[in-house]
């Protein structure tokens, strides 16, 4: 069931940015001859931090726009200054693995262990913790029900989540966290990275059509406001900062702001909106 | 404002290389490095694109009189030397692509020594000069990599992606002119049935579409705009009108410094450090 967000708006949208570096490449390279100490597809990932971040933090500002930046622990511990300055600029932060490897342990304690391993990474180099989650790999359901019950998550956001935003169910009960729809509609990576050895992706689909890229962000958008469902996108720095695709970001960033249907917060923020409404 | 900002010569916003990845044959190592180069329709399509996609491009390079940078794998010379040799007649730069497209982090120190210097010696044979610039070979390096391109003479890469800005690799004091798989017209054009790279081919104008806009990215963030071209794939006659419509427009906004690599180093030289 829909509900009425901030502003009178139909749908909340928040802009999410997944800033992995290069932990995606190093795994990707780990077993690879010699490919611990690879640069060019590392170096892919490092256009993150490095460049675009500051673009994007500019575009956000110019239209006063709040997002949520979902970072690695590692690399959160590697750009102190950077993830400050989302911190002071009022955007999130929030989790997205330690290294972005897929394995967070297979029992309940080791993944409880490796989520507290972010977080005190968070915690000592930010003063702050993780509200949410965008998991980078499978979670046991007893480490889910800690999370988002007693563990101090809001939120829930991985990619192939539910289309809706309503509260996150494990194995049909529900918790006190929230799913925050997430589509692949609104994920710039698979659109456009391209790297020949690794092949990402797979099987070397070209770079997407920008135009084409655009219509799907706006498609899908116009798609949530229709049936009155909020989402969040999965935005690349390492891909839309680049100079064409960040003119794309800034286009998209002006129609959210403009859109009088569209609330656009950071996900903790709509997570405890819509949690106040329905408790009231 | 937190984004940095490019400061090019005569004020303008763009600077922009136009480079080639001369690697005929040699392509298919992108796609399968596993390939025979002398096999197949890949071979075919190498030879085709140094025939007739190679004289498309250098016309329409001389018709917009900008001078371009051709990174050669030093074998593609010893194959192809007329082709070469009529590439620095015309007044563009020869750098240098590896020797037989090798993936270089897969050697040892000695051998990546040994390509390099082989590769440099051939190069100059050929042209009557050293090649200045280094562009790996599609598929990985290491820091060792850019150490020994350095001792072995090179003076500038243009192979990593990390920034869109010329900087110095700290490691090894080599100025970087960074690149981006969007700006390469490779990715978007291979196809070859035997071995497969059966990946449909993008429309050309798509093609367009997505490098006016880098353009126009480059104008506003004061960015390197590096474009990298294959003969056989944007010299193909129904896909050499992007250059002359994309040439057009960057000439139109008169906002672009058209450079060489080694123009784009000794810009970088004359300038202050950080």
């Amino acid at each position: 069931m829909s509900i009425s967000w901030p502003g009178h708006a139909k749908i909340a949208v928040s802009l999410a940015f997944d800033l992995d570096s290069n932990t995606i490449w190093r795994n990707k390279i780990r077993d690879l001859p010699n490919g611990a100490n690879y640069l060019k597809g590392p170096s892919v990932g490092e256009f993150g931090p490095r460049v675009a971040a500051d673009r994007i933090l500019d575009i956000l500002d110019e239209f006063q726009l709040k997002a949520t930046w979902f970072v690695p622990a590692t690399v959160v511990e590697e750009n102190p200054i950077l993830i400050r300055r989302f911190l002071d600029a009022g955007h999130e932060l929030s989790h997205h693995g330690f290294d972005h490897t897929s394995d967070y342990g297979a029992t309940f304690e080791a993944q409880k262990a490796y989520i507290e391993r972010s977080q005190a990474v968070f915690e000592k180099h930010t003063g702050v913790r993780a509200v949410g989650c965008r998991n980078t790999g499978p979670l046991l359901p007893e480490t889910e029900r800690w999370m988002y019950t007693e563990g101090g998550f809001l939120y829930h956001t991985p990619g192939c989540s539910s289309d809706l935003l309503e509260y996150y169910e494990v194995d049909g009960v529900r918790t006190n966290a929230v799913n925050i729809p997430c589509p692949d509609e609104l994920d710039d990576y698979i659109m456009s990275v391209f790297n020949s050895y690794p092949q990402v992706l797979v099987g070397l689909p070209a770079v997407a059509c920008y135009d084409g890229i655009y219509k799907k962000f706006i498609r899908e958008t116009e798609g949530a406001v229709r049936y009155g469902q909020s989402i969040s996108t999965s935005f690349h720095p390492q891909v839309c900062g680049r100079g064409g695709r960040a003119l794309l970001l800034r286009d998209y960033c002006q129609y959210l702001a403009e859109h009088p249907d569209i609330w656009c917060a950071p996900c903790a923020d709509v997570a405890r909106y819509y949690k106040s409404v329905k408790e009231g | 404002m937190y984004a940095k900002r490019g400061i090019w010569p005569e004020d303008k916003n763009s600077a922009a290389m136009v480079t080639v990845n001369l690697d005929a044959e040699y392509f298919i190592k992108i796609f399968c490095p596993e390939a025979d180069i002398d096999d197949g329709d890949s071979f075919l399509m190498g030879r085709n694109g140094m025939k007739h996609g190679l004289p498309r491009l250098l016309d329409v390079l001389d018709d917009h009189q900008i001078r371009g940078t051709f990174f050669v794998p030093a074998d593609v010379a010893r194959r192809y030397p007329q082709c070469v040799q009529e590439i620095a007649r015309r007044g563009h730069e020869i750098g240098c692509h590896g020797d037989k497209h090798e993936n270089l982090a897969h050697l040892s120190a000695q051998e990546q020594r040994e390509v390099l210097s082989t590769a440099k010696e051939t190069l100059r044979e050929i042209t009557g000069y050293d090649p200045i610039g280094f562009r790996m070979p599609e598929g990985e390096i290491t820091g060792e990599t850019l150490s020994i391109a350095k001792a072995v003479g090179f003076r500038y890469s243009s192979s990593l992606s990390d920034s869109d800005f010329p900087y110095v690799h700290k490691d090894t004091g080599l100025l970087e002119l960074p690149v981006d798989w969007a700006l390469y017209d490779l990715p978007y054009f291979a196809f070859v049935f035997d071995p497969h790279v059966q990946r449909r081919i993008t429309p050309a104008d798509d093609v367009l579409v997505n490098w006016k806009k880098e353009f126009e990215g480059s104008r506003r963030w004061g960015t390197l705009f590096n474009l990298q071209l294959d003969p056989q794939a944007i010299g193909e006659r129904g896909r050499i009108f992007v250059l002359d419509e994309l040439f057009d427009t960057m000439q139109a906004t008169g906002d672009v410094w058209f450079a060489t690599g080694a123009e784009v180093l000794a810009y970088c030289q004359s300038q202050p450090a950080e």
